[in-house]
């Protein structure tokens, strides 16, 4: 057996996303059986992959060995391959596991939705996009998936393309919000590997970072003289990576994209998709590497966004904008972690924070689901004892995203922050000031979320009340899958200071693969890297101890104004504390921002192009189609009905055809 | 070419033409299709004065005698009978339908 | 001369849809119309997919050196290029036979009749494709033409058909005539009739190889439909069944574009050609390109405008033509043999989809463009395929259409009749014009009230899916084209 079953991840989906989306009128609501069924044969594939791997860990990283040239230009050709190694693996297991999940749960979620087949059509061409995107071999390949995932999003969130989002948006502006700002990332993006192209001459990710590879006869010919291409590559990548992963300056997309059905923020908009950026960083961490001045600024724009977001997150009262910007925020302390050279662990959170965003917004459908779309937490309350097996997933996943020992994110988020405490920068202190902040600010908006939808009173209407009841199983065995994932995921990335137990699995495994190519060549060519400090274990106890206390003292904060002083204490702190507050409520009025300043720019830009558009180029054109069209209606007159006047046709025709030959003009 | 024959080639391309300008000027269907079967057969005439011209060449060359040319005026008369099957059966048919087979009357398909 | 000794296996690609068009109409006679309406059509597709299976089975290795059928009196050639035309034939005659059943229903044809002779044709036009021999050419052509003939007159209670099938007889008869004369003149000089034979030598002496070599392009570009020669096609194209249109526009445009090509490689090959030969050839491309495009602009049925874009098509086509025979050109054919056949499979597909579309809806929707207003909300698959393929036509990414104009394009620009080019650029801007504006029809007006809706059939789905992913597929993956080929 070879890697070619590796395309089977590529095509199960694939042919899902055809048949619900040419037989899903026949199928109807079956359509959701396919396309699971489709997911779960790429789990069962991952699975085998691994297996493959264990066996024979030499000969199974590399290409897939089906692929075929796809565009060819000249003598310049680009070719649709595929590659596996440790990066792959990891990505292909969290993203068949908890897709397999949110797929199962979207059964019970869009039963009796007249939609139901588009929405698997779209879902499964979604999954099909992510999986090419970490399958590919080359940037072009991950970016026809990088572009492949956005029309999906953009499709599913306006999914409900008729209702009204918000208030002020309906649902397809949002989807268009999502596609626009992606696009500004996506010319980054492009511009980095047209840079990567004109530089190293080849696409290929291995022909670019192996060991003798494109960047290493770079440097070997250039020396640390040229370093300047590697900051430029590095940061026009980052730009791509903040519009698809929702960093400062384009994170505004995220929360309005929680238009879409539920299962979609949960699987898109939390899970996989969003960390698109991150892998991509993670994928080229070489460029990084040997730009420590691109690092730094990764990991500025990392701190910031998860600070800004955590800070939005306090005031939101729609459970699924304080998950959006919990994402945000999360996605931030990933950008964080590969800033200060620690892309593994970048990646170990990508991979636990999967599982626990994935079950928090599917829990967050679940209650939504069973308040009959109501998503406004002040009219929530109580459902703990109606909706037990919500809540205690619910619960876990809260725990591990706020850094609770002993569940996942405890690890994770511990481990990035260890790696920000010890790299060598000046303002690495600051960085992890700004991330303990953050911390204390997750756990707390985290557990008001849970105060106020599951704890006190039920404060919507007696109608509703009457009709909550638990989600059927459909919904909540995904649910509980999904919390083992975040209680145990922990596991793959013990600390150093833990005992008796392998350390570090899943860091060491990508360090030994992928995200130390950087690091090697960097030494090898005597560049400039970021380097680490080294402390001793028991320091290392000391600060995750230290962490551990800031989470608990979210939790308490929160437990005290929300589950004890509730709603007394939070009125009274929202009139103290106004300016504060109005700053988080308005998300620091930064999308005002967008709105007015950069649309409003862009729409006085627009106009005047239209403008000369509408009266010279139009005009142009018109005047073009006019002529043809005059043209057009002499020449029909030749088609007169009369079977004998074609006969003189063909006899001219043939006259002048025999005149060219003869006299051979 | 050999002298001898070229007046058969002559009378060939006037056949030919007479065929082409009788497509051209008659109305009725029949006597079109007999116009293009006389096409038909000035390019056999031509055929069989070709191979008898390339038979005589070959023979002085060679001494074989290939007869490709005028076997070749045999399928093509038999392709016409096969046309002429078919043609005739669509003009019954459009008669049966138009009682009409002069061909400047078929103006149903004028844009 | 002894008999050629004939190696079976070869020809099984052309015996299989032989065998099958006779069957199904003498089953079609011992069997009533019931079962034959269900039985014929899935017979006649499952002959051209299991002639398109061994077809590539046969010819797996042509690639290398081409086979030659009677391998000693060679009247067929089957080279890469020809073995791909064939299959497109294949390929798009197995897609309309899909679309047939749709397509002539409630129209008083005999399925037996329809399927039977829908297969020969094909076969025709297989053998036509593959001819490299005048009189092989001619009777090739006549088999294609004569069932086409009775097909574009099948359906016996309009008179629209009949009076098609009556203009396409008499013009196409008329065409054959200046073919086979020129083939008679090309024998009386070449001493064969024979292109591709390399111990014979054309001589190039007085006017009449110029006049045999102009006779037969004639007879080749009226089956185009090559300006000046294309008149009889938007009638024809307008009365005959929509699949049967479709077949016109599709099968035969592809048996005669390999032809051409293959004669004007073994011609150059003689250095039987001179500058004049393709200055006729860029002149008709243009005059098609000019007067398809411009005509099409001002048709109001939808067959029509596709008739005029076909004509436009055949334009785009022949500019890939001129490559083979342009005296300057120096090098291998294959690149732009490539270019065509990539360009012939994406217009079959294109073709197949929108006259397709025009069929499986049925009633008005084959007649007045107007009738296609909303069509995107009472048949938004319908809506769009057609859509796809109207972008394919219009030669937009990322669709096939576009990879095969940009690669003849590309092709025809390494002449020196690169203006050539630039014209057919320019109308082929123009085209989006007519082919956009249906999608407009279709997505922003409203459709008229009372208009019946139209029952979908699961053949028509699945044929138009099949055509509308593969125009997208090789359009976005062209690589895929070569790997399949």
């Amino acid at each position: 057996m070879n890697l070619n079953i590796a395309l089977g991840i590529l095509l199960l989906p694939a042919a899902s996303a055809i048949i619900c989306g040419l037989f899903g009128k026949y199928l109807k609501e079956k359509t959701g059986w396919v396309a699971t069924g489709a997911m779960l044969g790429t789990l069962a594939i991952t699975a085998i992959l691994w297996g493959l791997w264990i066996v024979d860990s030499q000969g199974n990283s590399g290409y897939v060995p089906w692929g075929f040239e796809w565009i060819k230009v000249g003598g310049f050709s680009i070719e649709a391959k595929f590659w596996v190694d440790e990066l792959t693996l990891i990505m292909l297991t969290f993203v068949s596991l908890v897709g397999s999940m949110v797929f199962i749960y979207a059964n019970g979620y869009m039963h009796g939705d007249p939609g139901t087949p588009r929405f698997f059509a779209y879902f499964s061409l979604f999954a099909t996009a992510m999986f090419l995107l970490v399958l590919g071999a080359n940037f072009p390949m991950l970016f026809i998936g990088w572009e492949g995932v956005g029309l999906c999003s953009y499709l599913l969130i306006g999914y409900y393309f008729d209702k009204d989002f918000d208030g002020k948006i309906t649902c397809a502006d949002a989807g268009r919000k999502a596609f626009i700002t992606n696009r500004v990332g996506d010319f980054g993006f492009l511009l980095g590997m047209l840079f990567v192209l004109y530089f190293f001459g080849t696409l290929d990710f291995h022909q670019l970072f192996k060991d003798g590879g494109a960047v290493a006869g770079f440097l070997g010919e250039n020396g640390t003289a040229m370093g300047w291409v590697f900051t430029a590559i590095a940061l026009l990548l980052f730009i791509g990576a903040t519009g698809k992963s929702a960093q400062i300056p384009l994170y505004i997309w995220l929360p309005d994209a929680m238009a879409g059905p539920t299962p979609v923020s949960a699987l898109i908009h939390a899970a996989t998709m969003v960390t698109a950026g991150v892998y991509m960083v993670a994928r080229c961490n070489v460029f990084y590497w040997l730009s420590p001045e691109a690092m730094t600024i990764v990991a500025i724009i990392g701190a910031l966004t998860a600070f800004v977001a955590a800070s939005i997150g306090i005031t939101q009262r729609d459970i699924k904008k304080v998950l959006a910007y919990s994402t945000v925020s999360q996605l931030g302390y990933m950008f964080l972690a590969c800033g200060v050279g620690a892309f593994s662990v970048a990646i170990f959170h990508v991979f636990t924070h999967a599982f626990f965003k994935g079950c928090l917004f599917l829990c967050a459908g679940s209650v939504i689901h069973a308040l009959h779309h109501e998503q406004d937490m002040t009219k929530m309350g109580g459902l703990k004892s109606e909706m037990p097996r919500t809540y205690w997933t619910y619960l876990i996943s809260t725990l591990a995203i706020s850094g609770i020992f002993p569940f996942a994110g405890f690890f994770s988020k511990d481990e990035i922050l260890l790696n920000t405490y010890l790299v060598d920068l000046n303002i690495g202190k600051t960085l992890w000031l700004i991330g303990v902040a953050t911390a204390l600010m997750t756990a707390f908006y985290m557990f008001r979320s849970v105060y106020l939808t599951f704890h006190g009173k039920f404060r919507g209407s007696e109608e509703k009340w009457m009709h909550v009841e638990e989600s059927p199983n459909v919904m909540t065995i995904p649910l509980i899958i999904l919390a083992i994932g975040a209680t145990t995921a922990g596991l793959l990335g013990l600390p150093a200071w833990f005992p008796a137990l392998p350390q570090h699995i899943l860091p060491h495994f990508l360090d030994h693969g992928v995200t130390l190519q950087g690091q090697h060549l960097a030494e090898q060519f005597g560049m400039s890297a970021i380097e680490r400090h080294h402390i001793s274990h028991s320091t290392e106890l000391g600060l995750a101890v230290f962490s551990l206390l800031v989470a608990v003292g979210g939790w308490a904060l929160a437990y005290f104004v929300y589950a004890k002083n509730y709603p007394a204490l939070p009125e009274k702190l929202r009139n103290n504390l106004r300016p504060l507050w109005n700053l988080s409520w308005n998300l620091w009025y930064y999308n005002m921002f967008c709105m007015k300043g950069v649309c409003g720019g862009l729409m006085a830009l627009y106009r005047f192009i239209l403008a000369i558009d509408q009266h010279i180029v139009d005009g142009v054109v018109n005047g073009a189609g006019r002529v043809a069209q005059a043209v057009g209606g002499e020449l029909r007159e030749m088609q007169n009905g009369s079977v004998q006047a074609y006969a003189v046709w063909v006899l001219v025709g043939a006259n002048i055809v025999m005149l060219f030959l003869v006299f051979a003009l | 070419m050999e002298y001898v024959y070229s007046g058969n080639i002559i009378l060939a391309v006037l056949l030919f033409a007479i065929g082409a300008l009788g497509v051209v000027w008659r109305r009725h269907a029949i006597a079109v299709f007999m116009c293009i079967e006389l096409m038909l057969n000035a390019a056999n005439l031509a055929f069989v004065t070709f191979a008898y011209s390339i038979n005589d060449s070959m023979a002085a060359a060679s001494g074989s005698k290939p007869l490709d040319g005028a076997i070749i005026a045999l399928f093509v008369m038999t392709v016409a009978a096969a046309e002429a099957g078919v043609g005739l059966a669509i003009f019954l048919r459009v008669y049966r339908q138009r009682g009409t087979i002069n061909l400047d009357e078929f103006t149903l398909l004028k844009d | 001369m002894q008999m050629p000794h004939i190696i079976w296996p070869q020809w099984l690609p052309f015996l299989i849809p032989l065998i099958g068009g006779i069957g199904v109409l003498l089953f079609d006679v011992f069997s009533n119309p019931e079962s034959s309406r269900k039985a014929c059509p899935a017979g006649a597709v499952a002959t051209c997919l299991l002639a398109l299976i061994a077809l590539y089975k046969v010819f797996a290795d042509v690639a290398a050196a081409p086979a030659y059928l009677p391998a000693e009196y060679p009247v067929f050639m089957i080279s890469q290029f020809s073995r791909d035309c064939i299959g497109i034939i294949l390929l798009g005659a197995a897609l309309l036979l899909t679309l047939s059943p749709r397509g002539i229903a409630g129209k008083n044809i005999r399925a037996g009749e329809y399927y039977g002779l829908f297969l020969l044709s094909v076969l025709g036009m297989m053998l036509m494709a593959a001819s490299v021999e005048l009189l092989t050419l001619f009777i090739c052509l006549e088999l294609a033409s004569l069932s086409i003939y009775v097909l574009i007159g099948i359906e016996k209670s309009n008179a629209n058909s009949g009076e098609a099938a009556l203009k396409y007889f008499v013009l196409g008869s008329f065409a054959s005539a200046f073919l086979i004369f020129g083939a008679a003149f090309f024998y009386g000089h070449a001493r064969t009739t024979f292109l591709i034979s390399e111990s014979h030598q054309l001589v190039i002496q007085g006017i009449a190889p110029y006049i045999a070599l102009g006779l037969i392009l004639v007879g080749l570009a009226f089956k185009l439909a090559l300006a000046p020669f294309h008149l009889y096609a938007p009638e024809v194209y307008d009365g005959a069944p929509t699949p049967v249109s479709a077949l016109l526009a599709t099968g035969i445009k592809v048996a005669g574009f390999c032809v051409l090509a293959q004669a004007l490689v073994e011609l150059r090959r003689w250095d039987a050609l001179d500058q004049g030969a393709t200055w006729a050839l860029v002149l008709l491309a243009l005059a098609s390109v000019i007067i398809g495009n411009c005509v099409a602009l001002v048709q109001r049925r939808i067959k029509r405008l596709l008739a005029y874009s076909s004509i436009a098509h055949s334009g785009y086509l022949l500019l890939g033509i001129v490559v083979l025979s342009d005296v300057a050109q120096v090098g291998t054919p294959q690149l732009a043999l490539t270019a065509i056949s990539v360009y012939l499979l994406a217009y079959t597909l294109m073709n197949v989809v929108s006259f397709g579309v025009a069929s499986s809806l049925g009633g008005r929707f084959e007649e007045e463009l107007s009738n296609y207003a909303g069509l995107a909300k009472s048949h938004p698959f319908m809506a769009a395929a057609l859509t796809v393929s109207l972008i394919s036509l219009t030669g937009l990414p990322p669709t096939v259409g576009f990879i095969g104009k940009f690669y003849v394009f590309a092709e025809a620009a390494k002449t020196s009749y690169i203006f050539a080019v630039a014209v057919a650029v320019v109308f082929s801007v123009l085209s989006a014009f007519y082919y956009l504006n249906i999608v407009m029809k279709m997505y922003m007006q409203e459709q008229e009230e009372g208009a019946p809706g139209v029952e979908r059939t699961l053949a028509c789905d699945v044929a138009l899916g099949v055509s509308m992913a593969l125009i997208l597929l090789l359009g976005i993956a062209p690589g895929l084209l070569f790997w399949m080929m």
